[in-house]
């Protein structure tokens, strides 16, 4: 498994677990707002999830620059990649 | 001309009770709720596994129990009066809360994830969980309401308060229709703690009594009761069955420390005489608020506008639960005058508010008058009526 195979399932993980719904079925063209209804508070909540599971800092990436899922897991990824570090 | 204002429905969230008939049922038998909640409080808590299944977990982990408590009585309240608020005028329905203490359970988790981890680790939703008008805020929002709504904070006198504002908007004709009531939690470390100080403070509440079910004294409990209210004319035309109808209601403020409780009568005679009218009351829930100098200045209050007039205290079976307290009395003024049927009382009394309405039939219980007080002298009262279509 590739790491951005890897980081998609920690992502689809941290998202399932925050949405709840076995029904929900998240795609790599699912879109967070329309499809989800995540709003930009939800979102800070996975992300402080996944910062606590990927020692990485996802302060700086904007709610309104997420589209889709496959979106989410590129802005973080361009993150892992940078190594930004977590801090409190 | 002014509306009548009536109300048809009735939804609890309280310890060992999720519906009106558990609440009725409750008085009729010797089991109580009450029991030792910390080393200086006593009460009641809530079972919150009990809860699982009402508020969908995407929902409920963004609040704090005592907004997924005013939720659920809403939702109940709403079924018991029949009501399907997508059907109704939005902009003419309104939302009135009664609370105390905010979302201290969902902050005391956060505050430890404040110092322990950094400000990062700090739920978002904390922002929005904690405070007083959360319940109000997401009722709203659940049910797309639009009129006029307000939350209202005042000791135990909340919720009278409320509900007396949601009936003068409907009487006025600014609303038709009212969702409205009291919520709160109490069972955290942080709002015990604080409890704990008033009873160490006033040192007169139940200890070192005898620790019975029966027995009074500051005993805390928590939970939410909320109300439909209804414009009379718009309930008989939908053939709605009709609890009772809010009378008058009267505040008054006798200026006291600001963490006591007024021990002058006079202020609450004034407020029941304003709330009573010409009304005569055929029976009083008064305040009783297990501190022994408010409560004998209450039973002198009570003494001055009628002599004979009964006295009894159900909410003692849970305990005192401050922002839903006033529409938890307004809930069992609603049963007796709809059953024409006193609860019965099996309190000992160690405070010295009368507990003298013993009995089960009432052959023509018209008016029950309820007592709140608050913290620096205010106080509160307010009438049912037996409602009449």
């Amino acid at each position: 498994m590739s790491g951005r195979d890897e980081l998609n399932s920690v992502v689809l993980a941290a998202l399932t677990a925050f949405l709840n719904d076995d029904d929900v079925d998240i795609r790599p063209d699912t879109r967070l707002e329309d499809d989800l209804g995540l709003d930009s508070t939800e979102i800070i909540d996975i992300f402080v999830d996944l910062e606590k599971q990927l020692r990485v800092s996802l302060k700086d990436i904007r709610f309104s620059d997420l589209k889709t899922f496959d979106g989410l897991v590129a802005a973080i990824a361009e993150r892992v990649d940078h190594g930004a570090s977590v801090t409190a | 001309m002014t509306r009548r204002v009536v109300v048809t429905g009735i939804g609890v969230v309280l310890p060992d009770t999720q519906t009106v008939d558990d609440l009725w049922a409750n008085q009729q038998n010797d089991r109580s709720c009450i029991r030792t909640l910390s080393k200086h409080i006593r009460g009641s808590a809530i079972d919150e596994a009990a809860l699982a299944g009402n508020i969908a977990p995407r929902l409920s982990k963004k609040l704090d129990s005592f907004t997924r408590y005013s939720l659920i009585a809403t939702r109940r309240a709403l079924d018991d009066a029949g009501v399907d608020i997508a059907t109704a005028d939005k902009e003419r329905c309104g939302v009135f809360v009664g609370n105390c203490f905010g979302g201290w359970k969902f902050t005391e988790v956060e505050l430890r994830h404040l110092h322990c981890e950094g400000p990062r680790a700090v739920s978002p939703f904390q922002a929005t969980s904690w405070f007083p008008a959360a319940p109000q805020g997401q009722i709203t929002i659940f049910y797309g309401i639009k009129g006029f709504s307000k939350t209202y904070m005042a000791d135990r006198a909340s919720s009278l308060i409320s509900v007396a504002s949601a009936a003068n908007l409907i009487r006025q004709g600014k609303l038709d229709l009212a969702i409205a009531g009291g919520t709160e939690s109490t069972n955290t470390d942080f709002i015990k703690a604080a409890l704990a100080s008033i009873v160490a403070y006033d040192a007169e509440p139940a200890w070192p009594l005898p620790v019975t079910a029966d027995t009074y004294g500051f005993l805390v409990s928590e939970g939410a009761v909320f109300l439909i209210l209804e414009d009379g004319e718009r309930a008989a035309r939908r053939n709605a069955r009709v609890y009772a109808e809010i009378g008058g209601f009267g505040m008054r403020n006798g200026p006291c420390a600001p963490d006591q409780y007024t021990d002058d009568p006079k202020p609450l005679i004034r407020s029941m005489n304003a709330a009573l009218g010409h009304d005569v009351p055929d029976l009083v829930l008064p305040d009783a608020c297990g501190l022994r100098s408010a409560d004998s200045a209450e039973a002198a209050a009570i003494e001055e506008i009628g002599r004979h007039v009964p006295a009894v205290v159900p909410k003692m079976k849970y305990g005192h639960s401050f922002g839903a307290e006033g529409a938890l009395d307004i809930a069992f003024a609603c049963l007796m005058l709809r059953k024409q049927q006193l609860v019965p009382s099996r309190y000992e009394p160690s405070s010295p508010v009368p507990d003298r309405g013993a009995g089960t039939a009432h052959k023509n219980l018209r008016h029950i008058l309820i007592n709140g007080r608050s913290m620096g002298g205010a106080v509160s009262s307010l009438v049912i009526s037996k409602g009449e279509m």
